[in-house]
């Protein structure tokens, strides 16, 4: 990937806007959602009692505080991850090539996803303890983990289809 | 009359005789730097109209015809011209002389593929699927941080053009030939003299046959011109040049692209025998691996010395413009720093400008540099430790004839010797060798194509800070322009233009025929590809359906 500053981050913006809320609003519902009230969200909380019997999740009974959660934890991904490119990008100053394997974009999924779990606590999408045994970080874990993989897989393949001028403009899509 | 001016106008009168005599135009047309409809008709050569018309044929040619075709310009509205049906014809001899024969590894990425314009899949995992071998996609998703990049076949590369030229109708668009001039036409566009392969060499010298059934000259009309015509022939290195020349003998000191088998074979047939290699660049670093392996299976015994220019013992510059190095060499993974090939550097390229700023930022994206190969460089550590491979480290300076059909080469302030690799400066040293291989590269002058030094003379083309053609945002050759009509050049001699540095790269070729592509756009000539055209003609060609 040759990335520019402003490709940079305008594909992370893309890639969380498209394939980021696509996947979100296809997967949210088979997430194993935590218990009620244990994590707790912003204020509202419908008691579901199935919900609390059923450890395997179902698509039919996420709540509206599931969607808040992922749907929160996307776009905190996409606005944390702003800063995150200006760091990317002054590390990249260090390369010869001024260049960014893909390599590096998939791992830096490790890094965000522990900063995106404190950040998401610190906003409040998420509530409850910021310990790794935390109810929340199944589901916190395999939706941030799916979502980044997706992204990169779209990022090194179809992009390139649906944006043409993306590997030639440093990512830039407008 | 300046002195300028004489010359000038000496040059004229010595091109309208060349054109008449060797083409076969009327001296009318050949001294017009403008010429009109009634006068191509009363000259009687054949006559054809096409919208577009692309010279060279080569992979730049490939690369527009391909994307304009997928913006929806139909084969008939394109033309063709070039020395050879296959597009890769003269990139594949090219690569043969310079030891990369078809079924080795290209100095090229795995999206930068000339018959997919999105480059996705790219030729990696093309490859993966077609061996079956998952493990080559790990490869791609790893490289170049756990392993070195992925370089495709160049096998596969041919079989993929191969393909895509049926699907675009590349061959019903093909005319071979040679085109020797450009005119101006005064309603606007072009003539573009089109000479068929087997009259090139005939010479008329009355000037009087070109008439429809006599010369085989053919005239396009065309709104649209396209020129990718490649390096212009080979230039060898003056000292080459002087050896020849002095000598009578052509067969000892070879430029690498040259054909120069003959010497693998006589190092192969007379073991024992020593060679010099010149150049730190890729084709240097292909020609010691044949060597190597020839010395591997043949048992050659050859003594290989390798001259470079500077030795690089460890990575050179300041924190943020560190060029990795070691072993004598610097290492880069491709032609021209990554960061250029869209990235941060073209936009830094971009907003240059200095020429000569320019001119140094060129220099450095394009350094002297080889892809880091770590088989290769074990082979020349066991070259150096067992004393057949010895490296030299300074200027060439001289090549003369030694006795038993040997060749004594000069070489100035050699600052390093085999044995400790910080060797103190010796003012000038000489060594015999039997065969030299020079590998430093070949210069490429713009004036040594017909048809361009033609259209600097005739057709308003003007010269940018490095000699080549000045273009504009769009590729449109500055100056060259008449009514509606439009030339665009990419390639070599739009080498040193303010927008794209990587010209000669297949990169390159198909980033700056989208540019010329949207420019088209923009005049109606073609659709511009948006999301909705770039995913149907992706699917397109997924599927080798004609775009």
């Amino acid at each position: 990937m040759t990335f520019t500053l402003a490709g940079r981050i305008q594909t992370r913006l893309f890639l969380a806007a498209t394939v980021g809320v696509l996947w979100t609003a296809i997967i949210t519902p088979f997430l194993p959602s935590p218990p009620m009230g244990s994590i707790g969200g912003v204020g509202m909380v419908p008691m579901q009692m199935s919900r609390l019997m059923i450890l395997i999740p179902t698509p039919y009974n996420a709540t509206p505080i599931d969607y808040q959660m992922t749907f929160g934890t996307i776009g905190m991904m996409a606005v944390v991850g702003v800063v995150w490119e200006l760091l990317y990008h002054l590390l990249q100053q260090f390369r010869w090539d001024k260049d960014w394997p893909p390599l590096f974009t998939l791992l830096a999924g490790i890094p965000e996803g522990l900063v995106l779990w404190y950040v998401i606590h610190l906003v409040h999408v998420e509530n409850g303890t910021l310990a790794l045994n935390s109810p929340g970080m199944p589901m916190f874990a395999i939706h941030f983990a799916t979502t980044w993989l997706l992204m990169w897989l779209f990022m090194v393949g179809p992009m390139k289809v649906t944006s043409l001028r993306w590997r030639f403009e440093g990512g830039r899509i407008i | 009359m300046s002195d300028h001016s004489i010359l000038g106008a000496q040059v004229k009168e010595m091109q309208v005789a060349q054109a008449t005599s060797i083409l076969g135009l009327t001296a009318d047309l050949a001294s017009a730097c403008v010429w009109d409809d009634s006068m191509v008709a009363d000259s009687q050569l054949r006559q054809r109209d096409v919208s577009f018309v692309t010279i060279g044929g080569g992979i730049g040619s490939f690369a527009l015809v391909d994307t304009l075709r997928i913006a929806g310009v139909s084969a008939e509205n394109i033309s063709v011209i070039g020395p050879f049906a296959n597009a890769y014809e003269s990139l594949k001899s090219l690569l043969i002389n310079s030891q990369i024969p078809d079924s080795n590894r290209i100095r090229s990425g795995s999206s930068d593929r000339m018959d997919n314009l999105w480059g996705w899949p790219g030729y990696g995992m093309t490859e993966a699927f077609r061996r079956k071998n998952p493990l080559l996609l790990m490869h791609l998703a790893a490289e170049p941080v756990l392993c070195e990049y992925y370089t495709p076949r160049a096998s596969d590369v041919y079989a993929s053009m191969d393909r895509e030229a049926e699907r675009i109708s590349w061959h019903q668009m093909f005319t071979p030939g040679k085109v020797p001039l450009v005119r101006k036409r005064r309603e606007g566009g072009y003539f573009v003299v089109v000479v068929p392969p087997d009259n090139t060499e005939s010479t008329d010298n009355t000037g009087s046959t070109s008439d429809a059934s006599g010369s085989k000259l053919e005239i396009i009309r065309a709104r649209y011109v396209h020129l990718s015509l490649g390096a212009a022939g080979l230039r060898i290195l003056p000292d080459l040049e002087s050896y020849r020349a002095g000598t009578g003998d052509m067969n000892h000191v070879v430029n690498v692209y040259e054909p120069h088998e003959h010497v693998y074979r006589a190092l192969i047939e007379r073991p024992g025998s020593s060679v010099l290699v010149r150049g730190a660049a890729t084709s240097a670093m292909e020609v010691v691996g044949r060597l190597v392996r020839d010395r591997n299976s043949y048992d050659s015994k050859v003594t290989i010395y390798h001259l470079l220019h500077h030795y690089v013992n460890k990575p050179k510059g300041s924190p943020m413009w560190r060029i990795p190095g070691g072993n004598g060499f610097a290492y880069q993974a491709f032609t021209f720093t990554k960061g250029a090939y869209g990235g941060q550097l073209q936009d830094r390229w971009r907003s240059l400008k200095d020429d000569e700023d320019r001119t140094m930022l060129l220099g450095l994206l394009a350094s002297t540099a080889i892809p880091k190969r770590r088989q290769w460089l074990r082979e020349l550590a066991r070259g150096k430790s067992e004393g057949w491979y010895k490296m030299l480290a300074g200027s060439a300076a001289g090549l003369q004839k030694g006795d038993n059909e040997k060749i004594v080469a000069t070489i100035d302030h050699d600052t390093v010797d085999n044995d400790s690799e910080h060797g103190s400066e010796n003012a000038s040293r000489t060594i015999e060798v039997d065969y030299v291989i020079d590998c430093t590269g070949v210069t490429v002058d713009v004036r040594d194509h017909e048809v361009l030094a033609d259209l600097i003379d005739c057709g308003g083309a003007g010269l940018n800070a490095i000699g080549q053609l000045a273009v504009n945002r769009s590729f449109e050759v500055e100056g060259a322009h008449s009514g509606s009509g439009k030339v665009f050049t990419t390639g070599f001699s739009a080498l040193g233009n303010p927008y794209v540095v990587p010209m000669y790269s297949f990169w390159g070729y198909q980033y700056c025929a989208l540019i010329i592509a949207n420019s088209l756009a923009n005049e109606g000539f073609c659709n511009r590809i948006n999301t909705r055209r770039s995913i149907g003609g992706w699917w397109r060609l997924v599927r080798n359906r004609t775009p």
